[in-house]
C-alpha cells in the first residue's frame, strides 16, 4: 500500500482533531484515502456507483466510531478492514453467487495417476494474447467469495505486504498462503474455460 | 522429488511449510516446465488484471473526487 500521507495520522494529536471533527484533519485524511478506497473498490469488481456508495460508506463507519479509534492499528489497515465488512454486506444484500473449489476434486481432475498434470496448458504469451480484451477476468474475478477477492485484490493488485493483508482479512501468514494459491488457481481456471466457450 | 500433484497439496495445505518443504518447491519450480507455465499463466492474469484497472483510472479519480466533497461536507458540518 502506497503511503503518500505528510502528516503523521496515527498521532494522538491529529485523532484528537479528528475526533473534533477538524476541518483540516478531517479533509486531509479523506483526501489521502479516498481514491485508494475507491481504486481498492473498482479492482474488486464494482461499478462507480457501488464503488462510491460503498467509500462513503466505510468513511461513515469510520466517523462513527472514531471515538473508540485508539490508533492501536495503522488507520490505512484500519479502513482497509472496514472496507472489506462493508464488501462482504454489499455482496450479502445482492445475493452474488460465490463458491469456493473442492480440493479434492481439484487435484483428482488435475492430475493423472503418476501425479503429472493431465493437460498441457497454453503457451503464457498466447494465453495472455486471449484474456487481454474481453471481460474475462472481470467475471471471474465476480465469482470469487469476498475474502479471497479482497485478498487477491491486496496482495496482488496493491501490493500490500503480507503483514498488512493478514491484520486486515484477520488471518494468519500460512492461511493468506493457502487464500492466494486456492483463489489464483481458481481464476485461472474460470479464465480458461471462459476462453474456450 | 515431489510430483506436480504433490507440489500443488502442499500449497494448498493448511500446513505451515519448513526449509525443506520450500527447498522441494523451488527445486520443483526449477526442473518442472509445466508447473511453471501455470503459475506464469497465473502472473499473467494479475498483470493484465492490473493493466485494465489503470484504464479505469479516470473514472475512479472522479470517484474519489465525488466521495471526498460529500464526506468532508458531511463530517464537518454538524
Ligand atoms: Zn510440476
Amino acid at each position: 500500500m502506497a503511503n503518500s500521507n505528510k502528516t503523521n495520522f496515527s498521532s494522538p494529536e491529529f485523532l484528537n482533531k479528528l475526533k473534533d471533527r477538524d476541518h483540516d484533519a478531517v479533509e486531509s485524511l479523506v483526501k489521502t484515502y479516498s481514491s485508494h478506497l475507491v481504486n481498492a473498490s473498482f479492482g474488486l469488481g464494482l461499478n462507480e456507483s457501488d464503488a462510491q456508495e460503498l467509500v462513503q460508506n466505510v468513511w461513515g463507519t469510520f466517523f462513527q466510531n472514531i471515538q473508540n479509534f485508539e490508533g492501536r492499528s495503522h488507520i490505512r489497515i484500519y479502513l482497509f478492514g472496514i472496507l472489506y465488512n462493508k464488501a462482504k454486506e454489499l455482496y450479502r444484500e445482492r445475493n452474488k453467487h460465490t463458491s469456493d473449489i473442492d480440493l479434492n476434486t481439484y487435484f483428482e481432475d488435475k492430475f493423472d495417476d503418476t501425479g503429472h498434470w493431465a493437460l498441457t496448458p497454453k503457451k503464457p504469451e498466447e494465453f495472455i494474447e486471449s484474456i487481454q480484451t474481453s471481460g474475462i477476468i472481470e467475471s471471474c474475478l465476480n465469482k470469487l467469495p469476498e475474502k479471497q477477492r479482497m485478498a487477491f485484490y491486496l496482495k496482488e493488485i496493491d501490493g500490500a505486504s503480507t503483514e498488512e493483508v493478514c491484520n486486515v482479512l484477520k488471518v494468519s501468514a500460512t492461511n493468506l498462503r493457502v487464500i492466494l494459491f486456492r483463489t489464483k488457481a481458481k481464476l485461472r481456471d474460470c479464465v480458461e474455460r471462459k476462453m474456450q466457450a | 522429488m515431489k510430483s506436480c500433484k504433490e507440489v500443488s497439496q502442499l500449497l494448498a495445505s493448511d500446513k505451515e511449510l519448513g526449509v525443506f518443504d520450500k527447498l522441494s518447491l523451488k527445486l520443483h519450480f526449477s526442473v518442472c516446465k509445466v508447473c511453471r507455465t501455470y503459475k506464469q499463466q497465473q502472473e499473467a492474469i494479475t498483470k493484465v488484471y492490473k493493466e485494465r484497472l489503470k484504464k479505469k483510472n479516470t473514472s475512479i479519480s472522479e470517484t474519489a473526487k465525488k466521495v471526498e466533497d460529500s464526506v468532508i461536507k458531511k463530517y464537518t458540518e454538524e
